[in-house]
């Protein structure tokens, strides 16, 4: 049993207990990008990526010289792979604020270890996300009547339309990820700039850090910024998915015209976060030697997390069959019936096996504290979260209310391609990042470790 | 500048074309000028302001006419009335000609045939006239050739011929009523008495029965047996709007008009009837002969199925009731048994509903020496070999012995709308005028005349055939406009010139006085030979629904065109009972080799419900050799079936997996209701709740003052002929996406018409419901869009604002009637390409990216109200018609005002029967539907 108030108090151990020094500690970060450790496991990583973001170029090149209908899209599903995947993307861009935002409002120590890999993976999902509602759209030339921007035959947007709601919320959140996450840099690169071994390191990082000193002010500055930044990102955290979740409940379908999708949409988005992270974490932890600061405790409440949103997922499942049965409509009901034996079916039970069933091992302690399985769920809830966007959007869409208008979907290779060519984008953007950024936040370590120094 | 055709150019009696200072269609409008050229153009075109337009005005001699409904209200309009050929017979139609070009067929509301409606496939024709890939020049021996060639290759002919006279030439004609036509080649036969005509078709023998012609508004019951009279009969318009008209005046009896349907396969026609029997041909003798014995007074249903005997046990009843009229009609393609059984019936029960009509088709023709059996035994002496429009190397049994023949012959031309497989055998292929771009004059089946009069100067440089034919006879050009009136001058007698006028403005000209055939008036009731019950699959073999013998192969719209049973588009399919597929384990989608005799072709199964056990149905039309590259090789070519005896029924089929499979073009993919409340069926008398009825809602009513747009469609009337689709797509610019586009479910058609199975699957009922847009009161897809691109106007449209559109498609998937369209790629026609000359000139052509829908013609609203208010008046009701509306041959489309409420849509919303799809959504839909009628007493279901 977790005590009420234990959920604030975990018990990681502080590094600093093991006895790792904050001047051990930073070297150890540091030298991730400075020294370039392992350049054959990070040129083949990054070279896989960047094949990935080739691939992208030709696929959007050609999407943009023949128009959406190289996607399997179609009338009745209108919506394919292109919503999906935005929706999994924004989803994985969850962790990052969450942990980040909430966790450091609350005091969560054990943040501080994972805080600026999770920022970065959330700003790079969130980039891979953001691509996809201009590909995604009939004449992506007029993207920007979208905004409200002052057009001389004072044409607005059409703020009843959720999608306008989707710009202004992705668009906060990208913008305040970004600065959350640049704010919280800034001590650390101007650690590198001092730390720098050649002289375009240090000109690069002295750049970068724009002329930080490490002054008291500053120190004063930045707490008072740092902090304010986390309270404005912690309620968009929420939003976001919200807002997501209500591009489909506004509408008349079956299958998302359901009040449950704003909860349900965020549960699912940090479930997906968190299991992006630890599928990231996992191997990096080991790879570059980092298990003094990344912990199994760490893992251990990573995983936690997991099973908590895993259930709210649960639950948003349970409410939409149950939903479905009790209002008797009849529309609802075939929808229900369909996802679990149409010809659909077997993405939804894969689906509940992934989001459902493989999160049900962490019951175990011994499971869950081991990386191997841990790494398996994460895997496994990564693919989930993706079906499940695939049969929310889907399943409702192709047998709707009309029979006579019923139809498929079948994706073609250019879904596949530019679902393929952001995951590539991402790898890329990650592995540049390690590269060139310290990937714990040197700062915040070295407060954590002298709380333990000091009394 | 003569390229710029100015207004007086040469008239309807062309000069040769030969000496034109540039080729055929150089005059139609490029694309891509150049800022010299362009600027060279624009000070012609001030030159030339004066004049009132440099387009293909039709030639001046032309008789407009100015009284369809809403003519005045739109004056940059014309209309000239003609007809649509149909297999020889006239179809009244009105030419709509926008800016000197011809862009709509509609329906002569003076024409018996017609009645202001016209049916899909004559409506198509439209599109064939600016078909890029119809015959344009001569060719000799497939090369190009031009006319002076032609000329003077028969001119040595024509000699040696008339030396001859005629002997060794042989001219293969398709039946025809046009009396110019007619008249030439008799002065042809007549000058060579040694020459041959045969007449040659590939469509049903639909002179069969003489001069005897049904009148259903005076019949009380109707039994048709493996007959479409609504929809593939040259009177089927004419048909189905009687049998409507009587139907609808009895929605809430259970008297009326009744009808009995017994077929093997399904037909839009034996889907009407209140009883329908599918049994396989060999089961068919038996029930009529169960019927004999109860009209004898001695009632037998040994041997019958239960199911069968019910059948006879309540048509008889019918038929007997009260004295009714009863009439009985036979598909053409039914043995002539059958159809003596049917006179007996007749002349029995339905003398009253019998008239007579006369026979003016070319078929029996006295002069005529025989069908293509007999034209191939002359082939083998002939010296000069003609065919004049048929297409028997493809169009035949006996294709394949066509073409052999023909390049054994040492001169033989063909003369056709496009070269085809039979101007492949053929040395010298002549373009035939399509009859908009030529003077002609034809018959309607019910004998009264048109004189078709051009909509366009000539495109190319096609000929009648009636020009033709003059030309064969006495080696000179004389133009059609002379031969045409040449023929009505001896008709019309001493006012020619107004008789003619009056002909040509009004479209009809009156028929000649009938005489009933000299048959004996003693039909005894014959007893059918009950065949012995076939061993293997009855392969039927019947002319397709939109492509009739596969002439019409390249009109892109009909191979577009969903096939009312099967909505497959761009091929056709082996049509087999479930039971049937089940004992073979095939699955629709299976590609089977169908077998019969020595014959054999291969094509999918398609399972189809209401298709009778123990028969197979494939449609001709498909797998061409030589088309354009729209109707090239679509399907298969089902002629490869036929036996030249019995060319629509061959017994001792079968049907053998290949274990391949194919991916069907079909526009929908389930035909279940699934329990939804679609298409309501009430019994006659039975009340709906009404539309208007208060839905809960916590949205304010949408106001409805000024203009109230509104449509009721009935579904009661509605028999699934497609004409609604065509018209649509004609007058909407709808473009053509292909098969490919089609299997990826993106087809365009702004109204489409659901068909949904009902009943047990073997003596399935096929329901209809033509589902256009909305135009929701509460529109979920105004709700959706982002950029406000689908707003709802004033007068309670839904509009859709093209420009604006950024293609997010939330509105198509929020749309719970789905009838959003998008342009999932760019569909549109090339800007620099023919069909684009027939585009409608007052409708935008969507771009890649933007979403689509019906839009109630808001054009035609436009131009009514425009007119309206120049006279100070509102909007009459009936003035603005729909494309939909106007073409449907049931009326069972209204459009009109709500807020008037005398209105005709008015008074259908107030209606018992009255309803909305998907109602409990709370859209308040502006388009409501009547629910369908079930006239069969009580207890007749499941017997």
């Amino acid at each position: 049993m977790i005590e009420g108030n234990a959920i604030l108090q975990t018990d990681v151990p502080n590094p600093a207990r093991a006895g790792l020094t904050g001047p051990a500690m930073t070297r150890t970060v540091a030298d991730i990008p400075l020294a370039h450790r392992l350049p054959r496991f990070w040129w083949v990583a990054f070279v896989a990526g960047g094949m990935g973001v080739l691939l992208l170029f030709v696929a959007i090149g050609w999407l943009f010289l023949r128009g959406v209908g190289v996607w399997g899209i179609n009338r009745p599903v209108a919506w394919g792979f292109a919503i999906v995947n935005f929706v999994w993307w924004i989803g994985i861009g969850h962790a990052g604020t969450f942990i980040s935002a909430i966790l450091l409002l609350l005091y969560q120590d054990w943040r501080t270890s994972i805080s600026r890999f999770t920022e970065a993976m959330t700003l790079f999902a969130v980039a891979c996300a953001g691509i996809y509602p201009i590909l995604h759209l009939g004449r992506p030339q007029f993207l920007y009547w979208l905004l409200p921007y002052p057009d001389t035959m004072g044409v607005w947007p059409q703020f009843r339309s959720p999608l306008v709601w989707d710009v202004f919320a992705v668009s906060t959140y990208a913008t305040v990820s970004l600065l959350f996450w640049y704010i919280g840099l800034l001590p650390d690169l101007a650690t590198m700039r001092r730390l720098a071994r050649t002289r375009w390191q240090a000109r690069l990082y002295g750049l970068m850090s724009l002329g930080w000193r490490g002054d008291a002010v500053h120190w004063a500055d930045y707490e008072r910024l740092y902090r304010t930044l986390a309270g404005l990102a912690a309620p968009l955290v929420v939003s976001v998915h919200s807002i997501v979740g209500l591009d489909f409940a506004v509408a008349l379908l079956p299958g998302w015209h359901s009040t449950i999708f704003p909860p349900y949409f965020v549960g699912g988005a940090i479930f997906s976060g968190f299991s992006m992270v630890l599928t990231l974490v996992i191997p990096l932890r080991r790879w570059y030697h980092l298990e003094a600061l990344i912990t199994t405790r760490h893992l251990e409440l990573m995983a936690k997390v997991l099973m908590v949103t895993g259930w709210v997922v649960i639950y948003g499942y349970f409410s939409e069959f149950y939903e479905a049965w009790r209002a008797g409509n009849i529309f609802d009901r075939y929808m229900a019936v369909n996802r679990a034996v149409g010809p659909y079916a077997p993405w939804f039970w894969l689906l509940i096996a992934c989001n459902v069933l493989s999160p049900q091992v962490l019951w175990r302690r011994r499971w869950r504290c081991n990386p191997a399985v841990l790494f398996a769920v994460a895997l496994a809830v990564n693919a989930g979260m993706w079906i499940e966007r695939f049969v929310i959007v889907i399943t409702s869409l192709h047998r709707d209310f009309i029979p006579a208008a019923w139809g498929m979907f079948t994706p073609t290779r250019w879904d596949i391609a530019t679902l393929a060519g952001t995951i590539g984008l991402f790898v890329a953007l990650l592995f540049l990042f390690l590269r060139f950024v310290p990937a714990i936040s040197m700062s915040e370590m070295r407060g954590w470790l002298t709380r333990e120094e000091r009394p | 500048m003569s390229s710029l055709n100015p207004v007086h150019s040469s008239p309807p009696d062309r000069a040769p074309r030969a000496t034109d200072e540039f080729a055929a269609g150089a005059s139609v409008w490029r694309d891509g000028i150049e800022r010299r050229d362009f600027l060279k153009l624009m000070g012609a075109s001030l030159l030339l302001a004066g004049l009132p337009a440099c387009t293909r005005r039709p030639p001046d001699a032309l008789v407009s006419r100015a009284d369809p409904p809403g003519a005045d209200a739109i004056p940059e309009l014309q209309w000239y009335a003609t007809a649509v050929p149909w297999h020889g017979y006239a179809r009244g139609a009105l030419v709509r000609i926008a800016r000197g070009r011809p862009i709509l067929l509609e329906g002569n509301p003076d024409h018996p045939e017609s009645r202001g409606a016209l049916d899909a496939v004559s409506q198509a024709m439209i599109l064939s006239l600016y078909d890029p890939e119809r015959s344009g020049s001569p060719r000799q021996r497939d090369a190009a050739a031009d006319w002076d060639a032609f000329t003077a290759a028969w001119s040595a002919q024509h000699t040696a011929m008339s030396e001859r006279r005629g002997a060794r030439l042989a001219i293969l004609t398709e039946p025809t009523t046009s009396p110019t036509l007619i008249r030439e080649i008799h002065a042809l036969l007549e000058e060579w008495p040694e020459a041959r005509w045969f007449q040659h078709s590939a469509m049903p023998e639909y002179e069969r029965n003489g001069s005897v012609d049904v009148d259903l508004s005076q019949a009380d019951v109707l039994f048709t047996i493996g007959s479409d009279l609504f929809y593939q009969h040259p009177s089927a318009i004419r048909h189905v709007a009687d049998f409507t008209r009587r139907r609808a005046a009895t929605v809430d009896k259970h008297s009326g008009l009744r009808m009995h349907a017994l077929e093997a396969t399904p037909t839009l026609t034996g889907m009407r009837a209140d009883r329908r029997l599918a049994v396989a041909p060999d089961r068919q003798a038996a029930v009529l002969n169960s019927l004999t014995t109860f009209f004898r007074g001695e009632p037998q249903t040994t041997g019958l199925s239960s199911r069968e005997s019910e059948f006879v046990r309540r048509l008889a009843g019918d038929v007997r009731k009260t004295h009714a009229v009863a009439v009985c009609v036979v598909g053409e393609e039914m043995p002539a048994e059958i159809q003596s059984w049917a006179n007996a019936f007749n002349a029995q029960f339905g003398a009253t509903a019998l008239r007579t009509r006369p026979i003016l088709r070319s078929d029996s023709d006295p002069a005529c020496h025989g069908g293509l059996a007999e034209f191939l035994d002359a082939l083998a002496s002939a010296e000069v070999a003609i065919v004049l429009g048929a297409n028997p190397a493809y169009a035949s049994p006996r294709a394949a012995a066509t073409t052999e023949a023909l390049k054994k012959v040492p001169f033989t031309v063909h003369a056709g709308e496009s070269a085809d497989e039979t101007a492949g055998a053929s040395i010298w292929h002549l373009p035939e005028a399509h009859f908009l771009e030529s003077w002609s004059d034809l018959r309607a089946y019910s004998g009264e005349a048109t004189i078709l009069q051009p909509a366009t100067r000539p495109l190319h440089e096609g000929r009648s055939l009636a020009e033709i034919v003059h030309f064969l006879r006495t080696g000179a050009w004389q133009s059609a406009y002379e031969l045409v009136r040449t023929t009505w001058r001896s008709f019309l007698g001493s006012a020619f010139e107004m008789e003619w006028n009056r002909a040509l403005q009004r479209g009809v000209l009156a028929a000649p006085t009938a005489r009933p055939d000299s048959k004996s008036p003693d039909f005894p009731w014959p007893v059918l030979a009950g065949r012995a019950p076939a061993t293997g699959l009855v392969v039927l073999i019947r002319a397709d629904l939109n492509l009739h013998d596969g002439r019409w192969a390249n009109n892109a719209w009909l191979q577009e065109l969903p096939r009312p049973f099967t909505a497959l588009t761009w091929e056709n399919a082996v049509l087999m009972a479930a039971t049937d597929a089940r004992e073979r384990g095939l699955k629709s989608g299976d590609l089977v080799a169908c077998q019969a005799g020595d014959a054999g072709i291969e094509g999918p199964v398609w399972i189809l419900p209401g298709q009778a056990p123990g028969c197979v149905t494939v449609h001709l039309g498909g797998g061409r050799a030589r088309a354009g590259h729209v109707g090239l090789a679509r399907g298969f070519n089902a002629y490869a079936l036929q036996d030249p005896v019995s060319p629509w029924t061959r017994a001792g089929g079968s049907v053998r997996a290949t274990g391949r499979r194919q991916e069907f073009a079909s526009t929908q993919r389930h035909f279940q209701m699934e329990g939804r409340d679609l298409v309501r069926e009430i019994r006659p008398g039975q009340t709906l709740r009404s539309v208007d009825a208060a839905q809960p809602t916590l949205l304010p009513a949408w106001p409805r003052e000024g203009y109230a747009w509104a449509m009721s469609i009935d579904l009661d009337a509605c028999f699934g002929c497609n004409a609604c689709i065509v018209a649509c797509q004609a007058e909407n610019n709808i473009p053509v996406v292909g098969r490919d586009q089609v299997i990826r479910e993106r087809e365009m058609h702004w109204i489409r018409v659901d068909r949904y199975f009902t009943g047990e699957a073997e003596n399935a009922r096929l329901v209809h419901q033509p589902v256009p847009c909305m135009q929701c009161e509460n529109a979920p897809c105004e709700l959706v869009c982002p950029v406000g691109a689908t707003v709802h106007s004033s007068e309670g449209l839904n509009d859709m604002v093209y420009n604006r559109c950024v293609g997010t498609r939330y509105c198509a998937n929020n749309c719970p009637y789905k009838v959003r369209r998008f342009n999932f790629l760019d569909y549109r026609m090339p800007a620099d390409s023919l069909p684009y000359l027939g585009a409608n000139p007052v409708v935008s052509i969507r771009e890649r990216g933007v979403m689509e829908k019906c839009t109630y013609c808001v054009q035609r609203i436009d131009a009514g109200r425009s007119a309206a208010e120049r006279a100070g008046r509102r909007v009459r009701d009936g003035e603005i018609q729909t494309a939909c509306q106007q073409a449907c041959p049931v009326g069972a489309i209204v459009f009109g005002d709500l807020s008037d409420p005398a209105s005709n849509v008015s008074r259908r919303r107030r209606d018992p029967r009255s309803y909305a799809l998907l109602e409990e959504l709370g859209t308040r839909p502006r388009t409501t539907y009547l629910a369908r009628v079930n006239r069969e007493p009580p207890g007749g279901e499941g017997a």
